[in-house]
């Protein structure tokens, strides 16, 4: 009931409540900002967009879903709009050049390396990447949500993967990888 | 069903409760932005003062215009509905989604030497949007005025590193579907340092070589679009409710705000007063605004004004009243106290009457209003102030004199315009029960313009209701 309120108040255009909105929901927008962008002064601008948006719009918020979820599909429409009609990447699924997976669950790789994989990818993997993987969104809605085919979808997909597979398969074969993982 | 990866699985854990703080400065720049773009705060002194002038002007220009056709005894009545207006297209700015808009990021990057949580600043894009005066506006943050960026420049042939500075210099005045803005794009390219993946570097090349600004303005209309699309769709019911009906009634309370009697100038000294009576009717309204109101309908108006101790003899024609058409049916004469002391000093009467009476005016009208509401407090009861002019057709003319219970009709007023209007000011109350239906509550007054024939009378009447009724909205 007080999110409703708070909702309302911001409906209103109430600077205090905006404020409290946003550090309400500043962090998780910001970290999902963080995945979808290549680095950390462009989460922050799509955050800062994401929100201007999210209150410009509030009023529209028919408390019928999750204010959560509308929230977040804002902030990654805001980053898809970047990037959208670059259609750059359209690769034959056929293609791909299959490679065997390794079992990551023990690479201890950190958090902030893989981060930094995911913003290093080219923005439409990137974007496809952390639909799918991240945020449990369909072939199907990606393909719709970013105006491309469900084919191109799935073969970004896995042209993503096999990126971050090799840059991972990199840092595990590197020795400055090895050296420190044995002195943990 | 979706295959599971292990790569999937490694990011989907590490992810699973990440959370980064918001950067300090991000709530300052969103902030200002608000402050730019919320409607400025209009305090309520200043909404009653505009709604008060609005309403005074109507009320002079209607005053105006109304005695001008008094005598002329015109009885048309001009509606104009304004059109809807509501525009629904991005142009709107007020559902305009802000963010999408100005942001032009064109960058492809692949830098492999920055930490990733780090700003890079090395290489830029610099990106400058100018949009025409409908749609100006900026929304430029500290960081889009210098966005760091890299890209790494791939030699095609090889796939290898390159040392070769790939400069790209595009200057391109594109028109987009609005022919509204103009972007200026100037992209630096420097060399990578690293040893890149050949297939990854391919794709990029490709990405680079496919690239066009023009792509991308047709990008911003549509995300925009989308973002726009996709929060007004959930909303198209809601905003679908603009038709406004109330069944309503309301007591109405008749008074006299000039001076003597509407029935003769013989009975101004006599007391009066007016009686309650009830109002009902149908309301119609159109939203044309969030805030604004067209507003009609028809209404059933009853008013009764009673004159007291006047006297009634037997036998017609001691006295006339001369604004009353005496019926042929009645053959009693009514007079004031004066008439009788006059005729019982001439010796006309026999003897003096002792039981006074009571004359008693009946007008009934049929109202058909037409109102602009507007409102000005929007919370959890919704206040409006209503201003406009009803056209009142004359359906209930009647004048009885009551003595004791009895009652009998004596005529009616013959200086009764058929067509006549009043200036109307309400507060409204409303209540949202549920979507579709709403209470509402209406302290109204209306001031009558030429019910009565110029130069008749000097009875000016005016009535007070407060309407009350569930709003069905539609």
């Amino acid at each position: 009931m007080k999110l409703k309120k708070l909702i309302s108040q911001c409906q209103r255009k109430e600077l205090k409540s905006q404020k409290a909105l946003y550090e309400l929901y500043s962090s998780k927008l910001f970290s999902l900002s963080l995945k979808y962008s290549k680095n950390y002064a462009e989460a922050q601008d799509n955050l800062q967009d994401a929100f201007i948006a999210i209150f410009q719009n509030i009023d529209k918020f028919q408390h019928r879903g999750s204010f959560e979820g509308w929230m977040k599909r804002i902030t990654i429409n805001t980053a898809l709009a970047r990037y959208r009609n670059q259609k750059v990447f359209s690769l034959n699924y056929e293609e791909l050049i299959v490679q065997p997976e390794e079992d990551y669950t023990e690479s201890g790789i950190g958090l902030h390396t893989l981060l930094k994989y995911i913003q290093e990818l080219p923005n439409r993997y990137r974007m496809v990447f952390n639909l799918y993987v991240l945020d449990g969104y369909s072939h199907k809605e990606i393909a719709e949500m970013m105006d491309i085919s469900e084919g191109t979808s799935k073969s970004n997909l896995a042209r993503g993967r096999q990126i971050l597979r090799d840059k991972i398969n990199e840092l595990m074969n590197s020795d400055s990888f090895n050296s420190s993982a044995q002195t943990l | 069903m979706k295959k599971e990866h292990n790569i999937d699985r490694l990011f989907q854990e590490s992810f699973k409760d990440f959370e980064v703080e918001a950067p300090k400065n991000a709530w300052s720049n969103i902030e200002k932005e608000l402050k730019s773009s919320n409607k400025k705060v209009v305090p309520l002194w200043q909404k009653l003062g505009a709604a008060a002038a609005v309403i005074a002007i109507i009320i002079l220009a209607g005053s105006q215009w109304f005695i001008g056709v008094q005598n002329k005894q015109e009885n048309s009545f001009v509606e104009k509905a304004a059109p809807d207006k509501k525009s629904n297209g991005l142009e709107d700015k007020s559902n305009r989604p802000a963010s999408i808009v100005s942001s032009v990021p064109v960058d492809e990057n692949d830098n492999k030497d920055s930490n990733s949580l780090l700003m890079e600043n090395d290489k830029s894009i610099t990106t400058e949007s100018q949009e025409s005066n409908s749609s100006k506006r900026n929304t430029s943050f500290g960081y889009r005025s210098s966005v760091a960026t890299s890209i790494n420049a791939v030699n095609p042939n090889g796939g290898k590193l390159s040392n070769q500075i790939a400069s790209v210099e595009t200057s391109e005045q594109t028109k987009d579907i609005n022919n509204s803005i103009i972007s200026d794009l100037t992209l630096n390219a420097k060399p990578n340092r690293r040893k890149s993946d050949p297939l990854v570097a391919s794709n990029i090349e490709d990405d680079r070589a496919k690239f066009t600004k023009k792509a991308e303005q047709k990008s911003l209309i549509e995300v925009a679009k989308t973002i726009y699309n996709e929060t007004t769709s959930s909303n198209t019911k809601d905003n679908s409710k603009i038709w406004f009906v109330k069944p309503q009634i309301s007591p109405t309370f008749y008074g006299n705000l000039g001076s003597g009697s509407s029935i003769d100038n013989s009975l101004s000294q006599n007391s009066s007063s007016a009686d309650v009576n009830v109002t009902y009717g149908v309301n119609v309204a159109y939203q044309v605004s969030e805030r604004i109101k067209i507003r009609s309908g028809v209404n059933r108006l009853n008013l009764n004004y009673s004159t007291n101790d006047v006297f009634v003899i037997p036998g017609g024609g001691y006295s006339s009243f001369s604004n009353v058409s005496i019926s042929g049916a009645f053959e009693s004469s009514v007079l004031t106290e004066q008439q009788v002391v006059d005729l019982n000093t001439q010796g006309i009467l026999g003897r003096f009457p002792t039981e006074t009476s009571q004359l008693q005016q009946q007008l009934g009208f049929i109202e058909i209003p037409m109102e602009l509401e507007y409102k000005i407090l929007d919370k959890d009861i919704n206040i409006n102030i209503i201003g406009g002019a009803s056209t009142l057709l004359l359906n209930d003319n009647n004048i009885d004199i009551t003595t004791g219970n009895a009652s009998t009709s004596i005529g009616e007023a013959n200086n009764l315009n058929d067509v006549s209007f009043s200036t109307n000011l309400a507060l409204g109350f409303d209540y949202d029960i549920s979507e579709r239906l709403m209470l509402n509550l209406e302290p109204t007054f209306k001031y009558q313009i030429n019910t009565f024939q110029s130069g008749t009378t000097g009875f000016q009447p005016y009535f007070f209701g407060i309407y009350s009724g569930f709003v069905f909205k539609f």
